[in-house]
């Protein structure tokens, strides 16, 4: 369901992250990232005006919403260990 | 600049020194273990005669000690918060400063912080960069609720109308 409503503008213009993915029952103590974490991050993001994103220690690229758009993104780094290739690819024809 | 520790028998006379160096501009302070609460009292109320001072090192072997001690300093009103970084063992775990009014803060985490250290001000972070335990980030609730907060919740400046799919 899409309803209106008031934002407002936070004056974040980069963001560096760690973003390996932990599986929800990763720690008992700690709560971690997971993966529905990751997607409720970016569903956010989407309403900044974010110049730069960093993501560090993939070890997968991370499901993004559909129709993920950051207006104002410039510069996107990704590293870590997982295969950038084809994911990369795939990120990138979906703009 | 200058690169000093902090002792419990010479910190009275560290603190002397304060008030001759009002240009000083970058300080290191190594904080042992072991710091009285007078020496780090008074070197934290002997900071604020430094107005000029753009960036503050603050190093121990245990983290709780620097932000104990950089929260004596800041209960003290200083004129200008310096940009400032907290090592342990020569690596920065947290750095926090200001530019242009606006915030831009690091946090490499540790389990010997408690979790209401790490609230995140969106409303004046321009800058910020989390970094976790072997890549894995521990700050999924604080980052997660904070920005919702921010972007939809408490005021911040004039809010715009946008529509969003709940």
């Amino acid at each position: 369901m899409a309803r209106s409503m008031y934002l407002w503008k936070i004056p974040l213009s980069r963001l560096s992250l760690d973003l390996r993915l932990a599986p929800p029952t990763f720690h008992p103590q700690y709560r971690f990232f997971t993966q529905i974490d990751s997607e409720k991050l970016f569903d956010l993001l989407a309403l900044t005006d974010l110049h730069q994103l960093e993501l560090l220690s993939l070890d997968s690229i991370p499901t993004t919403p559909a129709r993920f758009k950051i207006k104002k993104l410039k510069v996107l780094k990704l590293s870590g260990s997982c295969s950038f290739r084809e994911p990369v690819f795939l990120l990138l024809s979906c703009c | 600049m200058l690169d000093v520790p902090v002792t419990n028998h010479l910190y009275n006379f560290l603190n002397s020194v304060f008030p001759r160096l009002p240009l000083l501009t970058h300080l290191t302070l190594q904080i042992p273990e072991n710091a009285t609460v007078l020496a780090t009292t008074t070197i934290a109320e002997g900071l604020t005669k430094l107005v000029k001072l753009e960036k503050l090192r603050l190093q121990s072997p245990r983290q709780l000690t620097l932000y104990d001690f950089f929260h004596r300093y800041l209960a003290h009103n200083p004129v200008k918060i310096p940009h400032v970084s907290f090592e342990i063992n020569g690596v920065p775990r947290v750095t926090q400063g200001l530019e242009e009014g606006f915030r831009g803060d690091s946090f490499r985490w540790t389990a010997d912080l408690p979790s209401s250290f790490f609230r995140f001000d969106w409303s004046s972070l321009r800058s910020l960069e989390l970094r976790g335990w072997s890549g894995y980030l521990p700050w999924a609730d604080s980052v997660l609720e904070g920005l919702r907060t921010a972007i939809t919740g408490t005021g911040v400046s004039s809010p715009s109308l946008s529509t969003i799919a709940l």
